[in-house]
């Protein structure tokens, strides 16, 4: 029982680099901040055009556990619907906290309140009967960052810290500085999260579809829907490929997202998950449209394996990007 | 003997002692590892977002199903009237909830009234020129044991299925299909 205490206790807190930590705070908040401040009426699921007249709205009110909860402040339990201005509001929230929590400025705060305006603005958007899965990890990996140490290095407050410190250093902190035994649970729990989204993918593949998912046949009518619906020329054209043709595709799809544990258990094999992966959303978004860019983004909780076991030849041939440290792990101290 | 300066692993750990802090990431964990497995486990679609089951095109589909698409337009009114297409978030709606709405109509499911009659508010309160009469347009493609064929989507054309009234929801006139 001991030695399997000690084994989670390696495999969640083990001495990590905070600056993997920070990477990911930084595309975390700063991407969807981007979103916030260069799409703010689409692509991070704004309602105002719905609100502008409650007795016009499509689809009714229906507002989902987390919008009751973090509505809760404003009145009873599911009572609150926001109006107009308090969806602005959040929405200066959530780009304001954003930007200072990618840079790392009074990042205790500024990271909790834009996980908070990004989980409330997305949450309402599903509270209208009809939801959207690809935000999902992006706002479950916010709020996780948030209660994380993502701010102690590469930061503002880091720097401002060392400015203020005796004999403090102009340069951060290097070398064993910046481990910490609370830098490995937020990114391994993040990868535990995308397994498990992939595996329950996978399960209700095998369940509804069954083997007949690898068919070929249903990859190609998916396609021809995808055509369909908005006039896709490349999914009209992979449509009319020959079925076979789609049996690859179909066969690895499922075995990437039956497996896709692996690449937590053995870092060895991460990068040739992480790859098949971005070719996989990559090339599902180029054919019928469907977007989990911000899947694509939370990949980078896989930096550690990445960065010791990328091979070689996939390396990029700028000198400037191969020169980066190797962090070996020292386990077993805590 | 010298001092070091403190680090951002020493100092966190200066504040809350080690095993409190390891305490609490753990209830994180679980509880979000336990969302996340209850979630896929009991799936009840967005009711426990952020942590949900991922279903989406799961069904599998033999040869000699058919897929069809719809699209809403608007009818001026006068003699000669121009018919316009009309996108849902036009009309305020989300897309899979609108393209269901279409389907209803073009299949008279029961509910297909209450659609008419929706879409028919909406459009006469959000679109100008306000319209006179909205149709549901529908085409149809087939996946055959040889798969989609390049000929048949490219004769595929859109049909009337459905017209109606925008003061009258219920003056739905039947079309053939395609």
């Amino acid at each position: 029982m001991s030695r399997l205490l000690a084994a989670l206790d390696r495999h969640w807190f083990a001495p990590a680099s905070l600056r993997d930590l920070a990477l990911v705070r930084i595309l975390a908040f700063g991407t969807q901040t981007f979103f916030f401040i260069f799409f703010p009426g689409g692509y991070l699921r704004s309602l105002e055009v719905h609100l502008s007249d409650p007795s016009l709205l499509a689809p009714p009110y229906r507002p989902i556990v987390v919008l009751k909860v973090l509505l809760l402040p404003w009145g009873g339990w599911g009572d609150v619907q926001p109006s107009v201005s308090f969806l602005a509001a959040t929405l200066g929230v959530a780009i304001v906290a954003g930007v200072l929590a990618t840079v790392g400025l009074y990042a205790r705060v500024t990271m909790l309140l834009a996980a908070a305006a990004n989980t409330l603005r997305v949450a309402h958007w599903n509270s209208y009967g009809d939801y959207h899965h690809s935000e999902g990890l992006m706002i479950i990996a916010l709020n996780v960052l948030a209660v994380a140490p993502s701010a102690a290095v590469w930061s503002v407050d880091a720097a401002r810290r060392r400015r203020a410190e005796p004999g403090a250093r102009a340069e951060p902190a290097g070398g064993r500085d910046d481990m910490s035994v609370f830098a490995r649970w937020p990114l391994r729990l993040m990868q535990w999260l995308i397994a498990l989204t992939y595996l329950s993918a996978a399960y209700s593949k095998l369940r509804f579809g069954g083997l007949e998912w690898m068919n070929g046949y249903t990859m190609a009518y998916h396609f021809l829907g995808a055509g369909m619906r908005e006039d896709r020329e490349i999914a009209f054209f992979l449509a009319t490929l020959p079925p076979w043709v789609h049996i690859l595709p179909s066969v690895a799809t499922v075995l990437l997202e039956l497996t896709f544990f692996v690449a937590v258990l053995v870092p060895r094999t991460a990068w040739l998950y992480v790859l098949a992966g971005v070719c996989m959303h990559l090339s599902i978004y180029a054919s019928m449209g469907i977007a989990f860019f911000q899947t694509i983004l939370l990949y980078s909780v896989f930096i550690e394996s990445l960065r010791r076991y990328w091979p070689r030849v996939l390396r990029p041939p700028l000198p400037r990007l191969n020169r980066g440290r190797v962090v070996r792990q020292a386990v077993g101290r805590a | 003997m010298t001092s070091s300066p403190p680090t951002a692993a020493r100092r966190e750990q200066a504040y809350v002692p080690l095993t409190v802090k390891k305490l609490l990431a753990v209830m994180v964990i679980a509880s979000c590892l336990g969302a996340q497995v209850y979630a896929a486990a009991w799936p009840s679609g967005a009711r426990w977002w952020p942590f949900m089951n991922y279903p989406m095109y799961s069904r599998s589909y033999p040869p000699g199903r058919t897929v069809a698409s719809y699209q809403l337009r608007a009818l001026g009114c006068g003699a000669e009237p121009e018919a316009r297409r009309i996108g849902a978030r036009q009309l305020g709606y989300r897309d899979g909830h609108f393209r269901g709405e279409l389907s209803a109509i073009a299949r008279d499911r029961p509910k297909a009234p209450r659609h008419r009659a929706r879409l028919s508010r909406l459009a006469g309160a959000r679109l100008t020129p306000r319209p006179c009469a909205l149709q549901v347009w529908g085409r149809r493609a087939a996946l055959t044991r040889a798969g989609v064929s390049a000929a048949a989507l490219r004769d595929m054309q859109w049909t009337l299925l459905r017209e109606w009234r925008v003061d009258y929801p219920d003056s739905a006139r039947v079309l053939p299909g395609p």
